[in-house]
């Protein structure tokens, strides 16, 4: 297969420089592309649609692809890109919908419709996806929404029902190798094999994570092997993660949750983003094998807790406090 | 005299100066002109510190009126009360025209924490008292829906009194603070008036009490007074609930505690591993912290607050209620270390929000995701790689304190 990159010379982080400018150069959700398509002849029976799929899968990208060729030249002027996440509440989302159709319409000329990308809109409530519904149908004369999303189940069923759904499945080992081997080349840096796998182990299926730790490991020299990988990942990881893993796991409750605040204020993470961190350290901890099946059982009762809770950082501590409570009943059976 | 309290020095002396609550002062002034023997008496309530008390006193004296108080202070058995009461009440007409005078009036301040149990009778006599006066009865209470107090509000009339609204009691301090010579910071008055929560003693004892010794008055100042309030607060709450006897002893300390659910549930979290080391009582404990947030997050999706019972007896009953170790009160920390930390990393992260918000707008994602999938990255770019550490800031146009932050945070790793 053979990939091929226009590039935008003007962008210095890869994610943006490889970005596809056109449908043909995303390699793969063959079906998904060639249905997307076939809008691009006949704009005007264009639905509008939802892409559904984890993370650095070429979600935001298809949508970016169909702005461009559908709009052409002038396609910013006639796109609107939001992000749920961001956009605090719906009556901001309505706002910007708002003066953005009011404004773009008067030139729309021989262009379809306007464009509006709604980023991570599984992030917004029922309510405000209600209040998006509406909205939707109050513009659909004149615009089309694309709505972007991890699971599409969080899309209430009337919006789903107005949209016409992709799915965009994790990418294969051999696509993501495909993608790194071709930025490598056009960057003048040798990849090796094992540093490709070592790059997969950590970013899976997701092509943003990979190309960022591509690029990062880029900064140490231009070959890129297994080790160099591991350092960057070592560094771009925060230690504070396994510290306090293990501080919880020695008993010491009140210094794991320290650790645990600076993780959530000093870096800013989620706590979607830590329990997803110690998941991944608990299966290197030098634990029986069973000891890690039962905390890992520990870590999704608790990933749940976080989704249904309303504060992080009680969620994590509770999960903090069973580790430092199974180190004790461990102790105990042994 | 510089030891006299303020709330007595500047206590009004004419009508005039009584600030808040118009209404009741002329329904007040109303019935005491109209009335006669067989009239109702009248019942004054309201919260503490709004001026039941003052009016009285002022009426009164303006009026000519002799006042008989008695107050909590006075013991007030039946026998007390009837020997002191009665002959009062039983004073004739024909007494008042003999002493020229407007006559006496009764007032019996604080009914509400009068009556215990073992003087049942006490309110029996008093009713019998009301029913045949010769003389106005003036009653106070802070509380009139006590059901001790059920049949005493059959015989009077009610008059209720608010809160002082907060720019008359600024206006107060004010004043006070021109004629002691005090230097006050003008948002200081705003604080002092807030905090008293519309109880105007409590506002001037505070405002003393700040001032002190030094004829300054600073907003820092006021600021800690709260504070140290409401860690007394704290204490005695959070060893209510983590001592409580029963389900119904823990969730009535949190009732009374003036601290609202969110706030006492994230100090109850912060203050968990303080009072219980043993791990397996500390993860039951905050098991049930967890499931309380668990009904917060419910509430907050679906704005159904009859959820917030369950939610409340998990944080209070949820923990008192585990068996455990022989344990005593600690010294709790307020304010939970959460909202100290948000304040000390503020700046940190509005640096970060505003890389976040530069990458989002460059690379089309959320500041979530740039915080996540770009934010570590970029540190170790900014530590090993100079020339594409400026690039990149150019790229995002990143200003200095930025480029500063990811440096730092680069090199600590």
């Amino acid at each position: 297969m053979e990939v091929t990159f226009t590039s935008k010379e003007d962008a210095v982080m890869w994610v943006e420089k490889y970005r596809p400018k056109s449908l043909d150069e995303i390699i793969n959700h063959k079906k998904t592309i060639k249905s997307l398509k076939s809008f691009l002849n006949t704009p005007r029976t264009m639905p509008h649609l939802l892409f559904a799929g984890p993370a650095g899968t070429g979600k935001t990208s298809a949508a970016l692809c169909i702005a461009r060729q559908l709009l052409g030249r002038t396609w910013r002027d006639h796109t609107l890109e939001l992000n749920a996440s961001d956009e605090r509440g719906i009556q901001m989302v309505r706002e910007r919908v708002k003066t953005f159709s009011r404004h773009a319409t008067g030139t729309l000329g021989n262009i379809p419709f306007n464009l509006i990308i709604l980023d991570e809109s599984d992030q917004m409530t029922k309510n405000a996806q209600t209040a998006l519904r509406r909205i939707m149908e109050a513009n659909s004369r004149i615009s089309r929404f694309i709505l972007i999303c991890n699971y599409s189940s969080k899309i209430i069923p009337p919006i789903q029902s107005r949209c016409a759904i992709f799915r965009f499945s994790a990418l294969s080992h051999e696509d993501v190798a495909e993608y790194l081997c071709e930025i490598s080349e056009k960057e003048g840096l040798t990849l090796s094999k094992d540093g490709v796998k070592a790059i997969i182990d950590f970013c899976r299926g997701d092509l943003r994570r990979a190309i960022n730790t591509l690029q990062t490991a880029s900064t140490l020299g231009k070959d890129v092997d297994e080790k160099v990988v591991l350092q960057i990942v070592g560094q771009a990881s925060p230690k504070e993660v396994l510290e306090m893993i293990e501080k919880a796991l020695s008993g010491n409750f009140l210094e794991a949750r320290v650790k645990l605040y600076e993780l959530l204020n000093k870096y800013g993470l989620s706590g979607t983003d830590i329990i997803r961190q110690i998941h991944r350290e608990v299966f290197n901890l030098d634990l029986d094998e069973r000891a890690k099946v039962e905390l890992a059982d520990i870590i999704g009762e608790y990933d749940f807790r976080l989704v249904e809770g309303a504060n992080e950082d009680i969620q994590l501590s509770a999960l903090l406090a069973q580790f430092t409570k199974f180190n004790v009943e461990r102790g105990n059976r042994n | 005299m510089p030891d006299e309290m303020w709330s007595e020095k500047y206590r009004p002396v004419h009508l005039y100066q009584i600030i808040g609550n118009e209404k009741a002062k002329l329904t007040f002034i109303t019935w005491l002109k109209h009335w006669k023997p067989g009239s109702k008496s009248v019942l004054l309530y309201g919260p503490p510190g709004t001026g039941k008390t003052t009016l009285v006193q002022v009426v009164s004296n303006e009026f000519g009126y002799k006042l008989i108080e008695m107050n909590a202070s006075d013991v007030r058995t039946k026998t007390a009360i009837m020997s002191t009461a009665g002959p009062i009440a039983r004073e004739s007409s024909l007494y008042v025209t003999l002493y020229n005078g407007a006559g006496s009036i009764l007032f019996l301040d604080e009914v509400d924490g009068i009556f215990g149990r073992e003087d049942r009778g006490g309110i029996g006599g008093l009713l019998k008292i009301i029913d045949e006066t010769n003389v106005p009865i003036i009653l106070a209470a802070n509380d009139p829906w006590n059901p001790k107090l059920r049949l005493l509000r059959r015989s009077c009339e009610m008059i209720r009194f608010y809160y002082v609204r907060p720019p008359k009691i600024i206006a107060l301090l004010k004043r006070i603070c021109q004629e002691e010579g005090v230097e006050a910071e003008a948002k200081a008055f705003a604080f002092l008036a807030e905090k008293s929560g519309g109880d105007v003693r409590s506002a001037i004892n505070d405002l003393q009490s700040v001032i002190g010794e030094r004829k300054v008055l600073k907003v820092q100042d006021v600021k800690r007074l709260g504070m140290r309030d409401r860690k007394i607060d704290v204490q005695e709450a959070l060893t209510g609930i983590f001592f409580a006897k029963n389900v119904k002893e823990a969730i009535q300390s949190f009732n009374n505690s003036k601290i609202d659910y969110e706030m006492m549930l994230h100090t109850i979290h912060d203050n968990l591993p303080l009072q219980y080391s043993d791990p397996i009582v500390l993860a039951s404990a905050y098991n049930a912290i967890s499931r309380a947030d668990i009904f917060f997050g419910r509430i907050a999706r679906t704005q159904n607050w009859s959820l917030l019972k369950y939610a409340i007896e998990q944080m209070t009953a949820g923990i008192s209620t585990i068996k455990k170790e022989k344990t005593s009160p600690v010294h709790y920390r307020f304010p939970p270390s959460k909202i100290m930390m948000l304040g000390r990393t503020k700046s940190e992260r509005n640096l970060r929000r505003g890389i976040c918000e530069r990458v989002g707008v460059k690379c089309h994602v959320s500041r979530k995701a740039a915080n996540t999938d770009f934010l570590p990255f970029l540190k170790v770019i900014f530590n090993n790689d100079t020339d594409l550490a400026s690039e990149i800031s150019s790229w995002l146009t990143l200003d200095n304190e930025m480029i500063g932050y990811l440096e730092e945070i680069g090199r600590n790793n």
